[in-house]
């Protein structure tokens, strides 16, 4: 096969090594193998328990990482020297991750299963009837009612008749249909991107870019807080991941400076800062105008998830970059970025994802983004849906505004609760801070000490009639602000959760 | 007979096309987005001349002039300069220019991309304007910038489906179907926007997943709103480091995906060979870990019920008794065998009549029977509660859709317990039987298991490829064409997907014309063995 490129990207590789090699070689052992005779193996395979997939301990891996730091000061290995590792993963992170996790281990997975709650109707975008009784929802991610907004309702309709539910292929296989040319387009058109590519499936975008244009020995420098989904598509990669502390431009720039050797020696080593635009892990908003000229000094490309910033940040929605220009800090457009991703499933209230870019860029990913090609595309009905939001939004911004304004209020009302820790040392001391800097944001994290307490205050807020989010990993209350939902409600459900976590923690 | 002379004379013999293009009654947009030139257009290069490839060389002409990774740049360059907004260029298209920042797309030089996809990129990506039933409009494009870029036209094209995978024909309009869509659609809004583990389960998901367990016989059953994500974090939740985890050689780049991302040590066998993953095995509990020597945890042995690219059904007889054997697991992607294999529809398991315990966890998706999305984990209670609170999908990303749902639960209760659905079942497999005799009958090349819904027929030849794919697409035929990477270069293939909803005249109109186009090109390789090298 003299045909095939010598290094081709990660997926490629996977399938050359699939497909073309119909004999693969024989497993190269470290050790000498040794042979028994049948009856031995029979033996032995009789000694061994019988398989089973699910550990007896529900306890969550948890891979040990040392802090970037801590691995200098034990002198292991000097960073610069250890780069171009293949899938190395630097951690620069706080500790305190590795606590949550460890107290998510302690208390056993068992007794937190299934207590996820059945939906058996929404009423509106707030409200949700669970079993007999309607509850209202400060958990999922519409934020601005899209999946419930009449007139895109009425489009999915349209398109249901039209094309039916699936699109039963992938996108080169007659699974592309005018409603995913046109959410395409559209989205391009809004943000004033180049080109634009739809994934079926949100955690896919980011899944996808990163194996795409990262390979071995090309650095990834990742904020601690981003989502899990983006941290298994840099470990898809196998780049080197190093990590900085959230939201922190000294801690990127420091490592960045570890890794900036002569451009001689660095070839075609690519770099990419990963951060997102809003963090889902604590609601704060990524200072993309630090990052983009720091990344550009040291010669790396930006990759932005913007996920959770995309119809929510900036006065007409148009995400983070705009967020920074209406504050006069940044002029800096989406064409400053390499590549913007973007899961649909927040506020613009569908399925899928999207990456946009140049034109270059985007078309390779026709071609490589592992899950473009190998999964079907997304239901046209919900192509159609997610274009008609973007119309919405286009059309009126005032969703957008009364978004931001809902979130402030909340904002105000949860960092005034008895129970919070403030910098004035006021609060009852229990322990409860509130992660949220950025008053305008959907997503507001309230750090709780423990993930029992979490769960407890999770579960009586649910018999109250509120539907609260976890973040398991961090041992964090989620609340996500929707645009249904009135001020007198929300300070109702303030009052409430105020008074139910100093019962849990007293 | 040249191929220039018969592309100029689309036969209609046989049969009548009855079908016209569908009204263009767009609910989707108003016309401006609808055929807004790309950007870019003016670029179109004028040294394009759009003689056919001939089957001769491997690639056409073999000097005429290829499309570069410095060419691409600088078209993005002239771009930037033409506009007038040099300043104003992209970051992507900057940062690619200056080589300090490492390029990006370098392997877009490769061999394979300047040589073959970029002459045959008319056969992908062609955009349908209607549900992906048995025919389909086919939204008729215009090749720009030496076929870089396509412009859409208003021209339309009805056209015989031999490419979705609408196994047993429900991505055709069934009525009953979308009202109850319609009506979960009112209910739950379009989407979730929720995890599954937090705010994203319905009712409906919880019917789906007991209906599905049913079906298969297992305990429960865990429902993903994407089929790739399926295997691409299902695997990592079950297996782990420590653990071994052995692949067929052609499985599905998402269950590759899924078994890198598990940090699990992972050993490829020879495909669908029972042989050679009892050595595999044997070695495994004998030797133990390649690096430590201490044993495995566990080992996951990981096949597909039917093979997409080739056709075949795996041997999941032998598989099981070589995994019993050595106290494996055993992992079924039933992607494509789920709804279309077996007497009631239940896959791979029901075809060879063996005991749903026989293979640990069935996955499946719901892209292709169902004529819906999504996919599931099958397997028993313990298994499916740690997938479910471990795996990324269920954990981080959102559920299925309520109206989807809907749909899968729809043809279930359809194939399950209608006449209706078990006449859709028998349909599928006679069609497959009847269609795939007929292409040997005819001296084709054709690769797979009788009883497979997928016929892939070799042409070998790239050039030919795309030929194939032009002269049925000018005869109003839709096929799909599987050349590299997903298949070796030399042996590419046009795969037919039949569906219960062919009818007999639908496949004999296909077979006529095919027979036709493969005396023209040589493609009936048993019947002209001579003339292969």
């Amino acid at each position: 096969m003299g045909a095939v490129d010598p290094d081709p990207p990660a997926p490629i590789r996977a399938l050359v090594m699939g497909a073309v090699d119909p004999d693969p070689p024989a497993p190269v052992c470290d050790r000498e193998g040794i042979d028994m005779t049948d009856e031995e193996v029979e033996r032995r395979v009789k000694a061994m328990p019988s398989p089973r997939l699910a550990p007896l301990n529900y306890a969550v891996p948890v891979r040990r990482h040392k802090h970037t730091s801590e691995r200098e000061r034990e002198g292991e290995r000097e960073v610069d020297a250890d780069v171009d590792g293949e899938g190395e993963v630097y951690y620069s992170a706080s500790e305190r991750e590795g606590e949550c996790l460890e107290g998510l281990e302690s208390i056993g997975m068992g007794d937190v299963l299934d207590t996820s709650p059945v939906v058996s109707a929404r009423l509106s975008n707030r409200q949700v009837v669970i079993g007999e009784k309607v509850l209202t929802d400060y958990a999922s991610h519409d934020y601005l009612g899209m999946s419930m907004h009449p007139v895109v309702l009425k489009k999915a309709r349209a398109a249901l008749r039209r094309y039916g539910v699936g699109s039963c292929g992938p996108r080169s296989f007659y699974g592309t249909m005018d409603a995913h040319l046109l959410l395409e387009q559209s989205l391009a058109k809004w943000t004033g991107a180049e080109q634009c590519i739809a994934y079926s499936f949100g955690q896919s975008a980011m899944g996808s870019v990163v194996p795409c244009f990262a390979r071995p020995g090309d650095i990834l420098f990742v904020d601690e807080l981003c989502t899990k989904e983006i941290f298994s598509a840099c470990t898809l990669s196998r780049a080197t991941v190093m990590i900085f502390r959230h939201n922190d431009m000294e801690s990127l720039e420091a490592l960045m400076h570890r890794v900036s050797v002569s451009p001689k020696d660095r070839k075609d080593q690519r770099r990419f800062v990963i951060v997102e635009g809003l963090y889902k892990a604590t609601g704060n908003v990524c200072p993309i105008h630090k990052v983009i000229p720091l990344a550009e000094s040291h010669f790396c490309r930006v990759i932005l998830d913007e996920s959770h910033s995309l119809g929510v940040l900036g006065h007409t929605g148009r995400g983070v970059l705009e967020h920074w220009r209406d504050r006069d800090v940044s002029t800096y457009t989406i064409s400053d970025v390499d590549l913007v991703t973007a899961g649909l499933e927040a506020a613009v209230g569908g399925m899928g994802g999207v990456c946009l870019g140049d034109t270059a860029l985007v078309e390779h990913q026709r071609l490589n983004g592992i899950a473009y090609c190998f999964s079907a595309s997304c239901p046209p009905y919900l192509a159609v849906a997610a274009t008609s939001s973007v119309g919405v939004l286009t059309e009126d911004t005032s969703l957008v505004l009364s978004l931001g304004a809902k979130c402030r209020s909340c904002h105000t009302l949860l960092a005034d609760m008895q129970c919070v820790n403030r910098g004035d040392l006021s609060g009852l001391g229990l322990g409860v801070t509130l992660l949220t800097q950025f008053s305008g944001s959907p997503i507001q994290v309230l750090s709780l000490p423990s993930l029992e307490a979490c769960l407890s205050v999770q579960s009586d807020m649910r018999d109250k009639g509120y539907l609260l989010g976890v973040d398991r990993e961090r041992a964090n209350l989620r609340m996500c602000v929707g645009i249904g939902v009135g001020e007198r409600d929300r300070q109702r459900m303030v009052a409430e959760l105020d008074a139910v976590i100093a019962e849990t923690l007293a | 007979m040249s191929l220039k002379l018969l592309k100029s004379k689309p036969s209609t013999t046989g049969f009548e096309v009855l079908h016209e293009c569908s009204e263009k009654a767009d609910i989707l947009c108003t016309s401006d987005t609808e055929d807004e030139p790309e950007e870019g257009e003016e670029e179109r290069e004028s040294d394009e001349d759009n003689t056919p490839l001939t089957p001769d060389t491997p690639f056409g002409e073999g000097e005429r002039k290829s499309v570069t990774n410095s060419d691409v740049t600088l078209v993005t360059r002239r771009r930037g300069k033409e506009s007038g907004r040099e300043g104003t260029m992209t970051a992507g298209a900057r940062h690619e220019a200056d080589s300090r920042f490492g390029p990006l797309l370098r392997n877009l030089d490769s061999f394979y991309l300047k040589g073959a996809f970029m002459r045959a990129k008319e056969c992908f990506d062609r955009p349908l304007c209607s549900r992906p039933g048995a025919w389909i409009d086919i939204i008729e494009r215009e090749a720009e910038a030496n076929n870089q870029s396509f412009k859409l036209t208003a021209g339309r094209r009805r056209c015989l489906n031999m490419g979705s995978y609408n196994y047993l024909g429900f991505a055709d309009n069934s009525p009953v179907c979308t009202e109850q869509v319609m009506q979960a659609l009112n209910r739950y809004g379009v989407a979730q926007c929720s995890p599954s583990t937090e705010l994203g389960t319905t009712d409906l998901h919880r019917q789906l997943e007991a209906e599905i367990s049913d079906l298969l016989g297992k305990d429960d059953c865990v429902v993903f709103g994407q089929g790739f994500a399926t295997n691409s974090t299902a695997l990592p939740a079950m297996t782990g480091p420590g653990s071994l985890v052995v692949s067929d050689s052609l499985n599905h780049a998402s269950i590759v995906t899924g078994a890198r991302l598990s940090g699990a040590e992972i050993r490829v066998f020879r495909h669908n060979d029972p042989d050679h993953l009892d050595g595999i095995l044997r070695d495994a509990v004998v030797n133990g870990n390649r690096a430590t020597g201490e044993p495995y945890t566990k080992v996951l042995v990981l096949v597909e019920g039917v093979y997409s690219m080739e056709g075949e059904i795996c041997d999941l007889p032998s598989i099981v008794a070589v995994k019993n054997k050595y106290k494996a697991l055993l992992f079924v992607d039933e992607a494509h065998s789920i709804g279309a294999l077996g007497k009631s529809g239940g896959g791979v398991v029901d075809y060879y009549g063996m005991d749903s315990s026989s293979a640990d966890i069935l996955m499946g998706t719901f892209t292709k029977a169902f004529g819906s999305v999504g996919g599931y984990v099958c397997a028993d209670r313990d298994t499916c509660a740690y997938v479910r609170e471990h795996s990324l999908a269920t954990r981080h990303s959102t559920a299925l859709p309520t109206p989807c749902v809907q749909q899968i639960l729809s043809v279930l209760s359809i194939i399950r317990h209608t006449e209706q659905g078990r006449d859709r079942i028998t349909a599928l497999h006679d069609n497959a039987v009847y269609f795939r005799t007929r292409l040997q009958e005819m001296g084709f090349k054709v690769y797979g298991h009788k009883d497979s819904p997928v016929v892939p027929v070799l042409v070998y030849h790239p050039a030919k490829m795309k030929a194939v794919s032009n002269m049925l697409m000018d005869r109003n035929i839709a096929v799909v064409v599987v050349g590299f990477p997903a298949v070796p270069i030399v042996s590419s293939r046009i795969r037919f997907c039949i569906s219960a909803a062919h009818t007999r005249e639908d496949l004999d109109y296909l077979l006529g014309h095919f027979s036709e186009i493969g005396d023209c090109l040589r493609l009936k390789y048993n019947k002209h063995q001579g003339l292969i090298a």
